[in-house]
């Protein structure tokens, strides 16, 4: 089984594509490489697939080109597909989307070996308060939101607060998020009022305490868009910091300076404002190799840390 | 001169500048001083057109540099996937990959009878070694069954298709998207959608390692020897001096960090008796070796020795096995910061946590290297009011960090 194979590449997928169509003219085959393809593809493949020295599975017939096949191509699951969904059908998580029962089948119907024992793995710092995912509950407010998301029809909510209220309102759900750092899968809602939309938030899948379908379509529909804020960062050349921090914030969007002469990196970082708390809480993991520069605010709470940190270490 | 083409056949070749790229992204093409200009205007080339969304080009004075830019947050498939999505190949292979799949669709025929059935049917003349190959291949792949019938062997395709189970399964579909962003493997999933013509909207992910996807190769087969029990011999380069080295182990755990973006495999190294970890992005092949007799000794020893591992160091190689001890003491005020005491049990790992007095709480743990939990211990400044430990260097440091913090930040204004 190889993961980096041309049967999963895009040339092939592009090619499947094309001869599902049976028969395309030429701007065609061009439009579905550009839309599938890489920015330069439709420069290599569509030769290949048009020319008479080329992969020969089209045959041109006036300015039609026509599949060789007898029928639409229909490729089934590689080994390694099966092999991956049954590594998939072990993992906790799976019973959100499938029934015990509807598990056992599958696995049975794939007859395959896991791709990998998920006890090859440990992930050693992820957070030991995670969501309940075999929780009866728990499984069927997923499903209900992720059934809402699908319908885009409001669905009624009541979860719990951090001060242990209790809120009911009509929401349409957006995305949901999973964290592998907490362990936790957190739902992005819009909050309706009589099919209008009031305002959108963040809710823990684990404080929803009831869920409620219902047929009503919402008015009207926004995006979320998150209020992002911009931090400037100094990394020093010490402690191995600059390609610590460069991969633990990786997975944020950045524009990065390096001094070759001092070694020193200016990184800034684009973060959601509602996750100011856990940046501020990992850049201060990094002591005194990583300084933030600005926004003023942003740096005030660390100094503000700092300060009561001296205040506690001279009582 | 070679022509270049998208495609590459070698993973490896393009597993660095995509992580570079990715990571770091201030790189000049001055920089990638160990290949030659030539090769690096061709993998950046190749990365511009695979990620194009996500490439980035700006001017450092004269020079250009490159980066991929993802707010994983925000991103319903990881782009770096698409790097999966390049192999080349021959002619012969797409066309008998397409010829093989239309001809096996309800037939079971030997390798001379699919020779004659392309030819009469396809009008192509394909050498019966070539077919012969091509199917043994997909055998292995799991595209094509190969059946006994008296002397002969016929070939037919497998049949499970994709469409099937998940019309027949509800909520499969999303368990595919779901997972398609999973580490590791998650690329599987991708591959799966993209027969269905599935795109994932709806999850998304919080805290996510995508440049961990480029292990993945290096992942599988050091599960698949894991799996048989074996000793591997690995090639790596060092992350910090880009030397090249080997190393000769039994595999026993990886080790995921879902804070920092890196990954370890944890060893047992026979000649000296004792474990070691190695960044798995820092291994370039894996080759297995014999069978372990002694496979399950060993990973009882590493479960006995993981609680003094806070994540994957074992300490200075001349005191193995040597416990460090660190002591800390947290102020919380109890009426509004109750959570920090529940962030103190929840990231304690091994550690403990105890009531001292009234909005006085401890944390204690043994570790083979405390410097390890240092970075953990900072997140708690403003509050610390007691940090002792075994490791003298560490203690000295920490009453250095925050005289320099204080420099940094302290005092009026700064």
């Amino acid at each position: 089984m190889k993961l980096f194979s041309e049967i999963y590449s895009t040339y092939y997928s592009i090619t499947e594509k094309i001869l599902k169509r049976h028969t395309v003219t030429k701007a065609e085959i061009a439009d579905i490489i550009r839309q599938n393809g890489f920015s330069e593809s439709v420069l290599f493949l569509e030769p290949k697939l048009t020319c008479e020295d080329g992969y020969g599975l089209l045959k041109k017939e006036d300015n039609i080109y026509r599949s060789i096949l007898k029928k639409e191509p229909h490729i089934p699951l590689t080994a390694l597909e099966k092999a991956w969904l049954c590594a998939v059908l072990s993992d906790p998580r799976s019973g959100l989307f499938l029934d015990t029962e509807q598990k056992s089948q599958l696995t049975e119907l794939l007859d395959a070996k896991k791709l990998y024992q998920r006890n090859f793995l440990t992930c050693f710092d992820q957070y030991s308060d995670g969501d309940d995912f075999h929780d009866p509950q728990y499984i069927q407010h997923f499903r209900d939101i992720l059934s809402a998301i699908h319908g885009k029809k409001l669905i009624k909510i009541s979860f719990q607060t951090r001060k242990d209220n209790r809120i009911t309102h009509y929401f349409l759900p957006t995305k949901i998020e999973y964290s592998a750092k907490n362990n936790k899968f957190r739902v992005y809602v819009n909050r309706y009022q009589k099919r209008r939309i009031v305002d959108s938030g963040i809710i823990n899948l684990s404080q929803v305490t009831l869920t409620k379908l219902t047929d009503i379509t919402p008015d009207s529909f926004l995006a979320v868009t998150d209020k992002k804020k911009q931090a400037k960062i100094k990394i020093l050349n010490e402690r191995n910091a600059v390609n610590r921090f460069m991969l633990e914030f990786a997975e944020l969007e950045k524009e990065s300076v390096f001094d070759e002469d001092s070694g020193e990196c200016m990184v800034s970082i684009k973060y959601d404002e509602q996750n100011e708390n856990e940046i501020i809480i990992r850049l201060l993991s990094f002591g005194p190799v990583v300084e933030v520069l600005s926004p003023y605010d942003f740096r005030r709470k660390i100094k503000e840390r700092v300060d009561r940190q001296l205040a506690l270490m001279k009582k | 001169m070679a022509v270049y083409s998208e495609l590459i056949k070698n993973f490896e070749k393009i597993r660095e500048y995509v992580r570079d790229f990715y990571i770091f992204g201030f790189h000049t093409r001055e920089s990638f001083d160990a290949k030659s200009k030539r090769t690096y205007d061709n993998e950046k080339r190749r990365i511009e057109s695979w990620l194009s969304d996500h490439v980035h080009t700006s001017l450092e004075g004269h020079k250009k540099k490159v980066s991929v830019q993802v707010d994983s947050g925000n991103i319903f498939q990881n782009p770096l996937y698409q790097c999966y999505r390049s192999k080349t190949f021959t002619d012969n292979d797409i066309r008998l990959h397409f010829i093989l799949m239309d001809a096996l669709e309800d037939n079971a025929m030997s390798v001379s009878e699919i020779a004659d059935y392309v030819s009469a049917n396809y009008g192509m003349i394909i050498d019966v070694q070539i077919i012969r190959i091509k199917l043994k291949e997909y055998v292995k792949e799991g595209l094509v069954s190969e059946v006994k019938s008296g002397r002969n062997i016929l070939y037919t395709k497998t049949g499970c298709y994709t469409d099937d189970i998940v019309s027949r399964y509800k909520g499969l579909g999303d368990m595919i998207k779901f997972f398609s962003e999973e580490n590791p493997f998650g690329v599987v999933g991708s591959f799966i959608m993209d027969k269905l013509g599935a795109k994932n909207n709806i999850f998304v992910r919080k805290h996510a390692y995508m440049v961990h996807t480029l292990d993945d190769e290096i992942l599988i087969d050091i599960m698949g020897a894991m799996e048989q029990k074996k000793a591997v011999l690995l090639s790596c380069v060092s992350r910090k001096n880009d030397k090249k080295h080997e190393i000769t182990a039994v595999p026993m755990k990886i080790h995921c960090s879902v804070q920092t973006g890196r990954n370890y495999l944890i060893m047992y190294f026979t000649k000296q008796k004792r474990l070691m970890s190695v960044r798995v992005d820092s291994i370039v092949k894996v080759t297995p070796l014999d069978v372990v007799a002694d496979y399950d000794t060993y990973y009882r020893y590493y479960e006995d020795n993981r609680r003094f591992l806070w994540g994957t160091s074992f300490g200075k190689a001349r005191k193995y096995g040597q416990k460090e001890h660190i002591h800390m003491e947290i102020a919380v005020d109890e009426t509004k910061e109750m959570y920090v005491v529940k962030r103190l049990e929840r990231e304690k790992r091994s550690g403990t946590v105890a009531k001292i007095s009234n909005g006085l709480y401890s944390f204690d743990i043994d570790l083979f290297d405390a410097n390890e939990a240092f970075p953990w211990i900072k997140t708690f400044i403003g509050r610390i009011v007691a940090f002792e430990t075994t490791n003298e260097e560490l203690q000295d440091k920490f009453d250095s960090d925050i005289a320099r913090l204080y420099e940094i930040y302290g005092g009026a204004d700064k």
